[in-house]
């Protein structure tokens, strides 16, 4: 769906339009979820605040002034939930049936990307530092851009920028054995 | 350009980017430098592969039940955040020297200004007896505004007449106008594109449809008059689009237009093609003002009492609702307009098409006819359900809203037993009335109708 489609989408869910709203599920919910998967390592966890957050969205979906902004504003809403949402305290559950999507461009590091490799990334992942994780898979699965993440997460471009890094060069350096077993 | 300047930017950059020229060549050079880059590669590749093989399609399905019975909350379109503001002495002769200015400079415009065209007056006081417009009827607030639409609901409920119910949706139109202009004036937009889409259809849509409806002999009779307030409503809005920023004096030269184009079309032979009513937004879901306003096409549109009940229980279920909001924010007085304005509701709107549901209903419409009979019941007794479990800040706002609406209530809760045993009309089960000119109707219970959200799969 391109940018006019879903602005279009989100004026007429605006005004009440069920279908429109349902169109925006339809393209957000996986990408709202795997991030908040990402995000709370428990996959019902993570289903229950997709559901939330998308409930919340459509509550307050009138009182967005720029419909342009739609994504950011609902990742921010995702976040929010999260952060109400660890009052529930949860316990963690494993994560599992993590299957690894074919990679479109493989190359000599890529070539090893399997299984066992996503479940390592996947651990990786739920140790790093929370502030960290919710940048990196922002800029990771979605490709937003800095000023994006640093207005879901609330935080200055600067500070967005350097989480992403910190949690690239985390990871790298936790996988670096995975990643590169020749390297001495 | 050393390792750890060539590493900062392969870790803030995505691996798919091609690097500048000073850090591909130390690429080049640095193994150590391209292998970490080729790490990074991999971690990118693997965490965008992170997928989950979970359906989720029964948890959109429970998502969407909700949204469809969950409503907005409507943005106000009278926005002005209270900002705390330390008023020391230095900002208020800063702020008196700013009234200074501002008042010379105002002085000065309005004297070099032609004069402004007097306030149109047309037929728009509540009861819908001639009157004058007032100056201050360019800054109706939000609660006005929501207290005119439910008049105009309440109209069009008791209406069946399609030139009655053409009049009054261009009512509705110029309410939406003074919302719109008052807001703007007021600096405050939010809400403006939302009310620019329902005066489309209010404009377009729902008075097209009625016009097309009204009987020939009559059309001379009404049309003329639909088309002078289009056109002054037109030139009110082209109007209070001069003296606007670009992106509002849009919104608002696209309202004139909108009019002017009615306007003409009206007086042309052949009538203009109605747009059509929006989907899916005549359900506790939309903004109240959105809910009302569609409620009121609806009612306008459809010709069978027991639906347009039907209808009538959609717009009491969202002012309930807004009442319950309303109270729970501690604001009894709105509580107790919303009240009033749900109790002649009830009182005009919902009862009398009850009490217009024919006795001898046929059987393939009893199902619906018990169901709009609970719905009516539930919307009528809500808000002492509501008062039963409110909390204390929020009781005295329920109880004004109860009283306000305890006549409406009760006459509607009459209304529902005997199937309109009261001053209910018999169908006219040869045809539609006002020799309507929409595709042609069979006897009730057999009309094709939209299924209502539920039946969707």
């Amino acid at each position: 769906m391109d940018s006019r489609e879903e602005l279009a989408l989100v004026q007429r869910a605006q005004v009440g339009d069920r279908q429109a709203f349902a169109g925006l599920v339809d393209v957000y919910w996986p990408r709202v979820y795997r991030w908040l998967w990402g995000l709370v390592s428990s996959p019902q966890e993570a289903e229950d605040l997709t559901q939330e957050s998308f409930l919340r969205a459509w509550v307050t979906l009138p009182s967005l002034t720029n419909p342009g902004s739609f994504r950011p504003w609902l990742f921010r809403i995702a976040r929010n939930a999260v952060i109400d949402g660890r009052r529930r305290q949860r316990p963690p559950a494993t994560t599992t049936g993590i299957e690894a999507a074919p990679t479109p461009h493989a190359g000599p590091v890529a070539d090893v990307v399997d299984r066992e490799g996503q479940a390592l990334l996947r651990q990786a992942c739920d140790r790093l530092p929370e502030m960290y994780r919710a940048a990196f898979l922002l800029w990771t699965h979605e490709g937003v851009p800095y000023a994006e993440i640093a207005e879901v997460l609330g935080l200055t471009e600067e500070t967005a920028r350097w989480r992403v890094c910190k949690a690239r060069h985390l990871l790298a350096k936790e996988l670096a054995d995975y990643l590169d077993p020749k390297d001495p | 350009m050393n390792c750890r300047t060539a590493y900062s930017w392969v870790l803030a950059n995505p691996t798919s980017e091609t690097p500048p020229a000073g850090v591909s060549r130390h690429l080049d050079r640095c193994a150590a430098c391209e292998r970490r880059r080729q790490r990074l590669l991999g971690l990118d590749r693997a965490a965008k592969s992170f997928a989950a093989s979970v359906d989720h399609s029964a948890a959109r399905m429970r998502l969407l039940e909700l949204v469809a019975t969950t409503p907005q909350e409507q943005p106000p379109l009278k926005l002005k955040p209270a900002s705390p503001v330390a008023f020391g002495w230095r900002r208020l002769a800063l702020a008196a020297a700013a009234c200074l200015v501002i008042g010379l400079a105002l002085g000065y415009f309005l004297s070099r200004r032609p004069d402004l065209p007097a306030p149109v007056a047309h037929d728009r006081t509540p009861s819908n007896e001639p009157g004058k417009r007032t100056p201050e009827s360019d800054r109706l607030s939000r609660g006005e505004t929501i207290r005119r639409i439910v008049l105009r609901d309440t109209r069009l409920a008791e209406t069946e007449a399609a030139d009655q119910q053409a009049r009054v949706l261009v009512d509705m139109a110029e309410d939406l106008q003074d919302a719109v202009i008052g807001s703007v004036k007021d600096g405050a937009t939010d809400g403006v594109p939302v009310v620019t889409v329902l005066h489309e259809q209010v404009v377009r849509g729902g008075m097209v449809r009625a016009v097309s409806r009204i009987p020939e002999s009559r059309r001379a009779a009404t049309l003329p008059s639909l088309a002078t307030r289009l056109q002054q409503s037109a030139a009110r809005l082209t109007k209070a689009a001069e003296t606007e920023l670009p992106a509002v004096a849009d919104l608002l030269r696209g309202m004139g237009t909108t009019c002017a184009d009615v306007a003409a079309a009206l007086q042309q032979p052949k009538l203009p093609e109605p747009s059509p009513l929006a989907s899916d937004v005549n359900r506790p879901g939309a903004p109240l003002l959105a809910t009302l306003v569609y409620g009121g096409l609806r009612l306008a549109d459809d010709p069978d009492p027991l639906r347009r009940a039907d209808t009538c229980t959609d717009v009491a279920d969202a002012l309930v609702q807004s009442i319950v909001l309303a109270s729970a924010a501690g604001d009894a007085e709105r509580s107790d307009e919303l009240g009033k304005s749900l109790g002649e509701f009830l009182d005009k709107g919902l009862s009398v098409n009850l009490g217009r549901v024919p006795s001898d209903l046929p059987a393939s419409r009893q199902a619906e006819f018990d169901r709009v009979k609970q719905r009516a019941a539930k919307a009528t007794g809500a808000l002492e359900r509501n008062l039963e479990r409110a909390p204390a800040p929020a009781k005295a706002g329920l109880e004004r809203a109860l009283e306000a609406s305890r006549h409406g209530r009760e006459r509607a809760a009459e209304a529902g037993k005997g199937k309109g045993k009261g001053k209910g009309k018999k169908p006219d089960h040869a045809g539609p009335k006002d020799g309507r000119g929409g595709p042609p109707k069979g006897p009730p219970g057999l009309e094709k109708r939209k299924p209502p959200i539920n039946d969707e799969p």
